[in-house]
């Protein structure tokens, strides 16, 4: 390595996550929220809780999954904009879909790694109410949509091919729905996610029946999907969404759910980390993404996985936590499975989700990488972990994991 | 009298709560009332209006849970305005809330159908009574008790606006209302509120006196008990009755039990029971009587359909066909049902003309004959017994009869087609009492009950013992009164031309089930054309009295072209009848067409291609190609793609930022999934009538509506310019071929589904075009066509076909039979398959 090189080296550390509480789409309380005020409102918490001067931060960079309509026309630079930040903080969208968030955070890491910035904000949003999947103008490829059909698949049918593929009964999805959601309200009820919500003020203004405005406002600040009346009776009689010729298995209740959000982490050098008085809380240790068919890219993260552990010289004994996001429960099962029948690895599944995951609690698509992220530093230093894996299968045929490496 | 806009229903049973869901199709205001259950709650509980309501709540359920719906579009069951009252009124000192009953201050007719108790039923009329203003009219649904009875206890001046109205259950599609005057309810008030069940609630009314059971009933219970011990005291089994007494001699096909099924045996006996309760002591009451059997259904609670077996069960075993098994009237014991074969049946069948049919089967000498000489014989002189007890006239009971109980013919229509004296020997023969009318009918020089002469029907008074004239109401159109005097212009095997008078002309279809063949179509053709070119002509109607409008294109004739392998010939066809569809829209008169009842595929695409379509209330229209493996292609897909952007701005059409995809995918799901209308209000949901077209209640006076309607159009018509069509292309093409590749790997359509679909979905949008492009409609008829012959010749399409007419194998090989064609019998190999099914 010669010396030029050497010199943009640079030790690069997360200082600071937040996020709002994650609502349910489309009757949840962020159903009229736009998805640019949540991440202002994230943008504007980080700065105030961490006090930083705000002419230092660089670049703002946000995933998204869909990102237009209400999160488009880069919808980082207008949140930046919107959050009353200097005009001076330039903003830039990013996509690779359900990892989009975490995505924004590696490029953030790596480019004040190469030394381009010093200080950066980073991380994801989505509004599923406001703009639904396959976004507000479904277009696909012709070429694709004639010859290769399967390319644009829903999530749900993808699940179920997984559930047929590794023989996932319907019975095991609906369990490990159940204990997602028994999980994630016991986090709930221990309050493990306060430190890390910001309480946003909802606003909504509507006509009652003889047409008087009617204004309600109201504070989010509690994840509001998980449902405490979930049981494993209730479970079995959802009927499949997906598959409806009576084979299948994927239903609402062991899919992940559709939700609205945003969450974004402060990262810079560690020598500006030390110069403003903020303590590391993670470090980068290594990040992939890798591809497969479409129409099972519920697999994705199991190469992804297996790459990561191999570049960082790890093993899954190594890893403390493990963020997997939970698509669908088909999904994840077929996960644990092939990575144990063809890679070998053995997933700890007392390490997995500890505080539950997006069937209980949601997937805000876009925002997801950046809130798993988030949720994942906060339960390791809880348990004074060492690695956190944060990893999701992506649409389209994807996977992508990554390693974070604590610090105290 | 004011008119009336809002009704308030007293009682949310089984029939108030749908004769308020019927009130609300009508476009009335309705307050559905009834009691508080203050046996349920405490005070601090009825504090809860949900509590209060929760009789009306619970009847409102029951009544959006049943199927057909009473509903026309299932939202207007938020319409109607609910609450409740206190049965007695001295409870609800120092409570907070109000009775309801008070709001029927507001409204302009009380429809009383609470529980026929008459305690029950005075009380309520009391309280009604204090609240009500003096020009409300007020009426009871009660079956059962004397209408005189229940206005003792209204003052004088409600005892003129009294009446009974009795709806037949499911009031929205039982077509007939019995309004039964008591002595002192007022004439303006009768005429009004027939006329107002007339136009605005669709129904037939009829007059009826205030005896026990009063027309229908009275006529008709009596023969049903009689088909039943007659059945026990020869020894008929009850497959053999339902055979005899169904679609033989013109009743519904549900005959005489499977209709006390539907209908509910625990209700027929207490209405059997009642009846008896209720009559003097004469020899007809002797005889109405159940049999010991029907009683032991009862207590079995073998009720009928709702309790899942009566007089039939039927047994479904997963993965197996169900099975329908018969009891047996000694045993009490279900057997599989056995169908009876009666070569008479059988040779009957082939008379298409009831009367005739009915004359051929009683006429006979075997065990259906027999039985119809104990049975129809004795209704009919039951009839002419007590006819001048339950009605003003003999109209009124055959009237009763066909609307009420769906019989073709009327008692009285019988007598006639059998012949007066005919059956006044077969009465004598089977020492049945002859009913002195029949004796002075057979007096007279007509020997009849009516007869018609230079387009005027006349019938015999059963008062004065004289003929009067038989008045169509005004405002209802009889076609073939027009033409039994002459006002046919053209006529075929399948459709007429004829004049309505006024310069308005009337197409109408006449073959089996209104199909469209050859002969309609050139029909249509002539249609256009002589009313294009006779000044006398101002516009035309497309319209029939039959029981439905059309069935859709003729199944069979293109079925049997095809396997003529004459595939040209299929698609002149289909030319033909896009080119007189095209034709009738583009001629220089309006065009009203006057759809009901069931409005398949060309049915539907004649309504389509009219200016205006004026609509039967119960019309049950779909383009329903898909369900036989075609598509829409006389001109109806067309039609759907034009009226899918008809409100988007021209300019708006072919703007980037325009988005098609949700509108046409509706288009697509209407076509594709052949959604058929469960109403009118539902064809204009589904995009196959336009807001715009007008709804007719009564569908007796459809004809006569759209006459006015042409009349209206041809003051300032202008026929419509040529349209032009946006086809979308590729990027629309390429959305909704990825969406069908979801729904198939989903299940949610069939393989073959998806080659159907998509060759509507390159109809809808011409496929690989790069850019939206205007076309003229001739460029979408012939991709309909294009389409339409692809999925013609595909060996699943015929399979389809052939489950869908019921031909046996056999019957497709003689309509494929003698011909040459080479590919022939490989396509009946193919069908073996499906024709099995």
């Amino acid at each position: 390595m010669n010396k030029d090189q050497r010199n943009l080296l640079k030790d690069v550390v997360i200082v600071a996550g937040y996020r709002t509480a994650i609502g349910k789409a489309n009757r949840g309380v962020f159903k009229n929220t736009r998805p640019d005020d949540l991440a202002a409102h994230v943008f504007k918490g980080i700065v105030e809780s961490t006090g930083i001067d705000p002419y230092t931060v660089e670049d703002v960079r946000l995933g998204c999954s869909f990102p237009e309509s209400e999160q488009g026309m880069d919808v980082a630079r207008v949140a930046v904009l919107r959050a009353g930040l200097p005009v001076e903080i330039p903003g830039a969208t990013i996509n690779r879909f359900c990892s989009s968030g975490l995505q924004a955070i590696v490029d953030k890491i790596t480019d004040i790694a190469v030394g381009l910035e010093t200080v950066a904000i980073a991380g994801g949003v989505e509004s599923m109410s406001m703009v639904p999947m396959g976004g507000t103008r479904y277009a696909p490829n012709p070429y694709l949509a004639k010859e290769q059909e399967e390319t644009y698949t829903s999530m749900g049918l993808g699940a179920e091919v997984l559930a047929k593929q590794d023989s996932s009964t319907r019975e095991e999805q609906d369990e490990f729905a159940f204990h997602s959601h028994q999980k994630a309200l016991k986090a709930l009820e221990e309050n493990k996610f306060k430190s890390e919500i910001l309480p946003y003020p909802v606003r909504n203004v509507s006509l009652d029946v003889s047409g008087n405005r009617v204004v309600e406002e109201s504070e989010a600040k509690i994840d509001e999907c998980p449902r405490k009346d979930t049981s494993l009776e209730v479970l079995a009689q959802l009927p499949p969404v997906f598959k409806i010729d009576g084979t299948g298995t994927v239903t609402a209740g062991n899919s992940s759910q559709k939700s609205d959000g945003a969450a974004a982490v402060l990262i810079m050098t560690l020598d500006e980390a030390e110069r403003t008085g903020l303590e590391p809380l993670a470090r980068l240790v290594t990040y992939k993404v890798t591809g497969v068919s479409p129409e099972i890219f519920g697999i994705g993260p199991v190469n992804a996985i297996d790459r990561a552990l191999r570049s960082a010289h790890l093993t899954m004994d190594d890893i403390d936590l493990i963020e997997l996001n939970e698509a669908f429960a088909s999904q994840v099962i077929s996960v644990i499975k092939r990575l144990k029948s063809e890679k070998g690895i053995e997933m700890p599944l007392d390490r997995l989700n500890v505080n539950g995951g997006a069937i209980a609690l949601g997937h805000p698509l876009g925002c997801t990488g950046a809130y798993l992220t988030i949720k994942g530093i906060n339960e390791a230093r809880r348990r004074n972990s060492q690695y956190l894996m944060v990893t999701m299968c992506i649409g389209l045929g994807m996977g992508a994991a990554a390693i974070f490496k604590l610090l105290y | 009298m004011t008119s009336i806009r809002k009704v308030g229903v007293l009682g949310a049973g089984v029939m108030g709560s749908q004769i308020a869901a019927h009130l609300v199709n009508a476009g009335c205001d309705v307050l559905l009332l009834d009691v508080i259950p203050d046996w349920e709650f405490d005070s601090d509980e009825l504090e809860d209006a949900a509590n209060r309501n929760s009789l009306v709540l619970k009847g409102l359920a029951m009544a959006k849970s049943l199927n057909p719906t009473p509903f026309a579009l299932s939202e207007f069951a938020k319409l109607i305005e609910i609450g409740s009252f206190s049965d007695s009124r001295e409870k609800l000192e120092n409570v907070e809330w109000n009775d309801d009953l008070e709001k029927l201050k507001d409204v302009d007719w009380v429809i009383e159908a609470v529980v026929e108790k008459v305690d029950i039923k005075h009380k309520l009329f009391r309280q009604v009574a204090d609240i009500v203003s003096p020009d409300t009219i007020i009426s009871s649904n009660t079956s059962g008790i004397p209408l005189v009875t229940l206005a003792q206890v209204l003052p004088d001046d409600l005892r003129k606006n009294f009446l009974g109205t009795h709806f037949f259950n499911p009031p929205r599609y039982q077509a007939i209302v019995e309004m039964i005057p008591t002595n002192e309810t007022s004439k303006e008030v009768l005429a009004y509120i027939s006329d107002f069940c007339d136009q605005r609630l669709g129904k037939t009314v009829v007059i009826a006196h205030d005896v026990p059971g009063f027309i229908a009933n009275r006529i008709a219970i009596p023969g049903v008990v009689k088909n039943i011990s007659a059945m026990i005291e020869d020894g008929y089994s009850i497959e053999e009755v339902d055979t005899i007494t169904g679609k033989a001699i013109g009743w519904p096909k549900s005959a005489t039990f499977r209709t006390l099924d539907v209908v509910g045996i625990d209700i027929v006996a207490s209405v059997v029971n009642n009846l008896h309760e209720a009559l003097p002591d004469d020899f007809y009451k002797e005889t109405l009587v159940l049999p010991e059997f029907v009683n032991q259904l009862v207590a079995n609670g073998w009720i009928g359909q709702k309790a899942g077996k009566g007089f039939y069960e039927k047994i479904k075993r997963e993965g197996q066909k169900s099975k329908i098994l018969a009891v047996d009237p000694q045993t009490l014991e279900y057997h599989p049902r056995k169908k009876p074969k009666f070569k008479s049946i059988k040779q009957g069948k082939k008379i298409i003309d009831t009367a005739q049919r009915i004359k051929f089967l009683i006429n006979g000498e075997d065990r259906v004959a027999s039985y119809l000489q104990k049975t129809l014989l004795s209704t009919l002189s039951h009839a002419a017994e007590y006819v001048s007890e339950v009605a003003d006239d003999i109209v009124a009971v055959d009237l009763s009869m066909k609307k009420g109980f769906l019989w073709e013919l009327g008692p009285f229509e019988i007598w006639d087609a059998l012949g007066v004296s005919e059956v006044v020997k077969l009465l004598e023969k089977n020492k049945q009492p002859v009913p002195a009318l029949a004796n002075d009918v057979l007096k007279t020089k007509r020997k009849s009950f009516y007869f018609s002469e230079n387009g005027t029907t006349y019938f015999f008074g059963c008062n004065n013992r004289q003929y009067e004239k038989l008045n169509r109401p005004e405002g209802v159109i009889i076609l073939k009164d027009l033409k039994d005097t002459g006002h046919v212009i053209e006529e075929n095997s399948e459709a007429s031309l004829i004049d309505m008078r006024d310069g308005v002309w009337c197409l109408e279809f006449h073959s089996k089930m209104n199909t469209i063949g050859l002969d309609a179509i050139s029909m249509m053709y002539t249609a256009a054309e002589e009313a294009s070119t006779n000044d006398a002509c101002k516009g035309l109607v497309i319209g029939n009295n039959g029981e439905h409008f059309s069935a859709g294109a003729n199944l069979k004739l293109i079925v049997k072209t095809l396997l003529e392998g004459k595939e040209d010939k299929v698609e002149r066809f289909l030319k033909e009848f896009q080119d007189a569809n095209m034709a009738l829209k583009y001629m220089p008169k309006p065009v009203v067409a006057a759809p009901f009842g069931v409005t398949f595929g060309g049915g539907s695409e004649v309504c389509l291609h009219a200016d205006m379509v004026c609509a039967a209330h119960e019309t049950y229209m779909g383009l329903v190609e898909v369900a036989v493996g075609l598509i829409p292609a006389g001109g109806g897909t067309k039609e759907m793609l034009l009226r899918t952007f008809e409100n988007v701005p021209h300019d708006l059409g072919l703007k980037r930022e325009f988005d098609p995809l949700p509108f046409i995918q509706r288009t697509l799901m209407t076509i594709g999934m052949a959604k058929v209308s469960t109403s009118a209000f539902e064809a204009k949901e589904l995009g196959y009538l336009r807001e715009s077209d007008v709804i007719v209640m009564n569908k007796d006076r459809l004809i006569a509506e759209a006459k006015q309607l042409v009349l209206t159009l041809s003051r300032n018509y202008q026929p419509p310019r040529q349209q032009s069509v946006i086809l979308y292309g590729e990027r629309l093409y390429s959305a909704l071929k990825s969406g069908l590749y979801l729904m198939r790997e989903g299940g949610v359509i069939g393989e073959y589904d998806e080659v159907i679909a998509t060759q509507i979905v390159k109809v809808l949008t011409g496929g690989d075009l790069s850019e939206p492009e205007r076309v003229s409609e001739q460029v979408v008829l012939d991709r309909e066509r294009e389409a339409m012959m692809f999925l013609a010749t595909q060996d699943q399409t015929l399979e389809r076909i052939a489950n869908r007419i019921g031909k046996s194998i056999k019957s497709l090989k003689m309509l494929g039979l003698g011909l040459k064609a080479k590919n022939t019998l490989s396509r009946l190999n193919v069908l073996k398959k499906g024709g099995r099914k």
